[in-house]
């Protein structure tokens, strides 16, 4: 604490005294430490400070009441711990009556809790046949379609097949008389187009002209 | 199943030969579940350059065949790796055809007045292409 919280704390204010540094040092109550770097005094090197004095009367009483104080806990702390029903017979009664409740409402609780499964159980059943239901009939529609489907796409096939017959194609049954006819005639794409649409075979004017 | 033009260099052998060597090429197509449409003979002609059979002859001319064919994608692999594996075929490709545009009334179908509707994956396509350009063509302003 600085000296002037000091001065404020022993009721000393500013308008009483002149708060100055010529005025300080002549406050004697103020108490003045040795700082710790300095060595002890010489006038005080030798000195021992007297003995406290006891006061016999008072010590005695003091340890005799101490001893008389710890026997009797002692002693009360075996009572308990000897007799404890009849010492304490309404917290042991109350801790029963807890326990008795506690198991009581464990198996009410139980009881509800097995009425309130069934309940969820008869809901959750109901919902998973409708879906399995609603699941196999959209896979019975699937196989139906795909029924349709094959059934349709063997009939294209042989819609295909006739259409193929009636196109000309090349079918084994008579390739090679599509192969000699193809073979007996050459075709020629090396030709350009005129404005008019005449063919022209060579670039040459020499060369003939055909109409396309 | 999309169609090919398959086009097919035999050598410049004699007619009935040729015939024999066309026929072992429709028959590894009929087993790859192909569909032959047509034919065509483009005469023997001279090659670009000297061609070389699988047997190791040196061929200066040869014959030229065109085929219309239809066929599935995963098979039209296996159709033309067989095809090459002939002695007598020096070169095959297919290249595939574009589906012409019919018009709904020839085809059976309701005439749809007014736009023709482009189908979907087309109009995706030329979105995505479209995006992308765009997104492209913005980073590089970035830059």
């Amino acid at each position: 604490m600085s000296i002037i919280g000091k001065l404020l704390k022993y009721g000393v204010t500013f308008d009483s005294i002149e708060c100055s540094r010529q005025a300080l040092p002549v406050l004697d109550f103020v108490r003045w430490r040795k700082p710790r770097w300095v060595t002890r005094a010489k006038s005080k090197e030798f000195v021992l400070s007297k003995r406290h004095e006891y006061n016999t009367e008072e010590t005695e009483w003091l340890r005799r009441t101490e001893n008389h104080y710890r026997t009797q806990m002692k002693a009360i702390w075996q009572l308990i711990k000897l007799v404890p029903d009849q010492s304490l017979p309404n917290d042991l009664k109350k801790k029963a009556d807890k326990e008795k409740i506690a198991k009581a409402s464990w198996k009410e609780m139980e009881e509800r809790m097995k009425d309130w499964n069934e309940q969820v159980a008869m809901i959750r059943e109901a919902e998973q046949s409708k879906m399995n239901q609603q699941r196999q009939n959209k896979l019975l529609g699937w196989l139906n379609q795909e029924q349709l489907i094959s059934e349709q796409f063997s009939e294209e096939t042989l819609k295909r097949l006739q259409r193929e017959k009636e196109a000309g194609f090349i079918t084994p049954e008579n390739v090679e008389q599509k192969l000699m006819e193809s073979l007996e005639t050459t075709a020629d794409y090396e030709f350009a187009l005129d404005k008019e649409g005449v063919r022209v075979i060579n670039f040459d004017e020499s060369t003939e002209k055909k109409q396309g | 199943m999309p169609s090919y033009e398959v086009s097919i260099i035999a050598k410049s052998l004699a007619k009935t030969e040729t015939v024999q060597v066309l026929k072992r090429v429709c028959q590894t197509i009929w087993n790859g579940e192909g569909v032959i449409k047509r034919v065509e003979h483009l005469g023997v002609r001279d090659t670009p350059y000297k061609m070389s059979s699988p047997d190791g002859q040196r061929w200066t001319q040869a014959r030229y065949v065109l085929m219309d064919v239809d066929m599935s994608i995963p098979n039209s692999r296996t159709i033309l790796s067989e095809v090459r594996k002939d002695f007598d075929v020096i070169r095959t490709n297919a290249i595939r055809l574009d589906q012409s545009f019919i018009r709904p009334c020839t085809s059976g179908r309701e005439c749809e007045f007014g736009e023709i509707s482009i189908d979907e994956t087309k109009r995706k396509n030329w979105k995505r292409n479209k995006l992308k350009k765009t997104y492209m063509r913005t980073q590089n302003r970035e830059k």
